[in-house]
């Protein structure tokens, strides 16, 4: 049953989804209203703008049971990795070997906006030291420690080293409840020297040989790792399929992500296009199914676009968008304030390249580790952030600081300065906290504002 | 090297041996910062970091060295907008494989590389190790007076050294006396931060132990003349890598060891624990060194260089008397 694209409201979904139960249900065993996921717990719903659409539905029912997931999985005697920090690594790895899930327990940072911070987490990190000066990510050691949002990982993976200093920590202090990690280094991505080896990553950027060397020996010792909890041998062959996979979604992706960001009218609305490319990092759990979401999400862009229809007008100012948000929220306000999204950077942009299936796979995944854009300068992230920008025409950037995050406290200001001296945009930086409503006010007027200079830049 | 620029090369952090800088014909100088008068602690900017760049621009320096030992420092490298030229060592956190280890020695080589461009010179045969053997002489005598004299002339005294690498001068430095015994442990001082020494010295207390990343934690381990002549650059490594324990290492468990067995050893009845504003690493210790040593601790984070205030005054005595 279509209905023109838009977005709407949770009580406005359940209307719906009662029309759409009507014509015959939806395939997927976790199907069901989104206001299921309310009366469990997840309060922000209730004031979020969702899409219209059945694929939407999906994607966030997909997003919503992972827990049930990983529990299943458990206790269907599979074991469990939680990969931490590298953001679109690890996991390609461990899911290579066909008795391991892979999540990140990173991702439990959202759980006090999705909450409205009613599971107690960022009060258990502060009962334990990490404060409202730490990232909101410190939620994590909440979910440590209540035990109550994801199954305790098997084995703990964590990436360190070119890392922001508040993951780095509270990781740190995650071991310090008696949490083993199994810790590995990313080096800071340098330039090459003039005569030094060197090899080009997916983005472009050249890395030294010796870097590629001491990431590939650290992956080899978490394919060990991985291999030993599996009970099998993760030879090449296994990784090789694991990378093809991995390609296929990164692929589906890609084409999803230009589809939206190139349309007259904007097909998919900011929220779900954030949430849709979460999936490249871990799958939600689920590889199968996050390509059967994925494929689903195409077609009903596919089908938007070439009906000439989207969820905003035509004119609407176009921006590029860099940062994860600790509020869901502040991407509703976006499109609230007339903006739509035309390229990301949240963070994980390296995770959306494929992965070079013509090297040996643990080279391929060191390069892909090496292109994490938080392992390079703030000066190498905003280059790339000029590149994707003034490839899908983006009129301004917002850079969405996090509060407390220590690569925030330069690289925001580092990448404004650039958008605007290569691409003469404007560029502003706001921050979100978990919980935004009592700034909203303040971040509308400047995406408010930030709109408004890109109407009046047309007239010029 | 840049016109007008002088042989020195700034740095400040205790795993950039200054042996292997002086062997390259440069003058190694470990600055002690004034902090920060800029606004980038209002943007979230540790002081220090901050403080160190600034530096960077204003110092005249041949070179300026940074670390990759916090992501706020290593960001930093980019804040220096004038000319002086810039090299970012990378020290890995993690210190359990081999690897780790090697990368550490890789990037000793490429530092001597980029001096070598600067101007510098390729260490001919011995240079190395006398420079060694004469640095590590000199923290000899450092150490040996250390355990005599106050700890707020300790600290001068390591301050000097790491400004000139010269054999300490702690003649006529008042002896330790009987106040309580106290250990620093933190991150990196700024110049007006040593004041805390006296603070603590004026209010019957005793530094016994200074554990700060600008104090004795940070010195490498001493080196055996036949390490130094047999492999110079492994012998460096041994000594910075293997040895200096810190907040940032993953795990810091040696960090732990090290301060517990060092407490113990000099009879320490509390801690005073300072950190800049928004350094990370160090902060998020502080519940975890409440955990693990058992005995009273005060955190605090002075100010720069504005000397101490009254907030910070009033908590010392507070702790002091405390404890006595």
């Amino acid at each position: 049953m279509k209905a023109a694209p838009a977005r709407i409201s949770l009580s406005a979904w359940e209307a719906r989804y009662a029309t759409l139960q009507a014509a015959g249900p939806h395939a997927a065993t976790y199907d069901g209203p989104l206001g299921r996921h309310l009366v469990e717990g997840d309060h922000r719903l209730a004031t979020l703008a969702f899409d219209n659409s059945v694929a939407a539905l999906r994607l966030w029912n997909f997003l919503l049971t992972e827990e049930e997931r990983l529990r299943e999985a458990r206790a269907a005697g599979k074991k469990l990795v939680g990969a931490m920090k590298d953001l679109g690594t690890v996991p390609v790895l461990a899911y290579a070997a066909p008795n391991v899930v892979a999540f990140y327990p990173d991702g439990a940072w959202w759980i006090p906006c999705i909450m409205e911070m009613s599971a107690g987490l960022l009060a258990v990190a502060d009962r334990l030291g990490i404060d409202d000066s730490f990232c909101p990510v410190r939620a994590v050691l909440g979910a440590f420690e209540t035990e109550a949002h994801f199954p305790i990982p098997d084995l703990l993976t964590c990436s360190v080293g070119a890392t922001c200093d508040d993951f780095s920590v509270i990781a740190q202090r995650l071991e310090s409840r008696g949490r083993h990690i199994l810790w590995w280094e990313i080096p800071h991505r340098r330039t090459p020297r003039p005569a030094e080896d060197a090899v080009e990553l997916a983005d472009g950027v050249h890395v030294p040989q010796v870097q590629l060397e001491l990431v590939q020996a650290e992956l080899t010792r978490v394919r060990d790792a991985v291999s030993e909890l599996a009970g099998i041998t993760l030879d090449d062959a296994l990784l090789a399929e694991g990378i093809r996979v991995a390609n296929h979604v990164r692929r589906l992706l890609n084409t999803l992500r230009h589809a939206v960001f190139s349309a007259a009218f904007c097909p998919l609305p900011a929220l779900e296009l954030l949430i849709a490319e979460m999936l490249a990092l871990h799958y939600c759990s689920d590889r199968a199914e996050t390509i059967a979401v994925l494929e689903e999400l195409q077609v009903e862009v596919d089908r938007r676009i070439a009906e000439g229809v989207g969820i905003s007008p035509a004119d609407t100012a176009r921006v590029f968008w860099v940062n994860p948000v600790a509020d869901l929220r502040a991407m509703n306000l976006l499109e609230d304030c007339g903006a739509r999204l035309c390229g990301t950077d949240f963070m994980f942009c390296h995770a959306l390249d494929e992965l070079d299936e013509t090297v040996p796979p643990l080279e391929a995944l060191a390069r892909a580790a090496l292109a994490d854009p938080m392992a390079g300068t703030s000066d190498s992230r905003a280059l790339r952030v000029c590149r994707d920008a003034r490839r899908w025409k983006a009129e301004a950037v917002v850079v969405s600081r996090i509060p407390g995050a220590s690569h925030c406290a330069t690289e925001g200001g580092r990448i404004c300065e650039t958008v605007e001296t290569e691409l003469g945009l404007p560029a502003i930086e706001i921050e979100v906290p978990p919980l935004c409503d009592g700034l909203e006010p303040a971040l509308r007027t400047r995406l408010e504002a930030l709109v408004e200079t890109v109407m009046e830049r047309r007239c010029q | 090297m840049r016109p007008g620029a002088s042989n020195e090369v700034v740095y400040a952090s205790p795993y950039v041996p200054p042996e292997w800088v002086a062997a390259h014909g440069f003058e190694p100088r470990r600055v002690l910062l004034e902090g920060s008068g800029g606004s980038g602690a209002a943007m979230g900017r540790c002081r220090f970091a901050q403080a160190f760049a600034e530096h960077a621009d204003a110092s005249g320096a041949a070179a300026a060295l940074f670390a990759t030992s916090c992501d706020q420092m290593r960001r930093a490298s980019s804040l220096v907008v004038e000319d002086c030229p810039t090299f970012l060592l990378n020290v890995p956190a993690t210190w359990q494989s081999a690897t780790a280890r090697d990368y550490y020695r890789a990037e000793l080589l490429r530092l001597g590389d980029f001096l070598v461009d600067l101007g510098g010179t390729v260490p001919a045969d011995g240079r190395l190790t006398e420079t060694i053997t004469r640095y590590d002489a000199s923290r000899r005598v450092l150490r040996e007076a250390g355990t005599l004299a106050k700890g707020s002339a300790f600290a001068k005294a390591l301050t000097a050294f790491h400004r000139d690498g010269k054999p300490p001068v702690l003649d006529g430095a008042v002896p330790r006396g009987n106040g309580v015994p106290i250990a620093f442990l933190g991150g990196s001082l700024l110049a007006g931060n040593s004041a805390v020494f006296e603070l603590v010295e004026a209010n019957h207390g005793e530094v016994v132990l200074d554990a700060t990343t600008t104090g004795e934690r940070s010195l490498p381990a001493p080196i055996a003349p036949q390490s130094a002549k047999d492999d110079p650059l492994e012998a460096l490594v041994h000594a910075y890598f293997d040895h200096i324990p810190d907040a940032f290492r993953r795990p810091n468990t040696r960090l732990y060891e090290w301060f517990t067995r060092e407490c113990a050893d000099r009879g320490v009845r509390g801690i005073v624990f300072i950190y800049q504003s928004w350094c990370d690493i160090w902060r998020a210790e502080i519940p975890r060194m409440d955990e693990i040593l058992d005995m009273p601790l005060l955190a605090l984070s002075p100010a720069g260089s504005e000397g101490m205030d009254g907030r910070i005054t009033t908590r010392i005595q507070a702790f002091l008397e405390t404890l006595q």
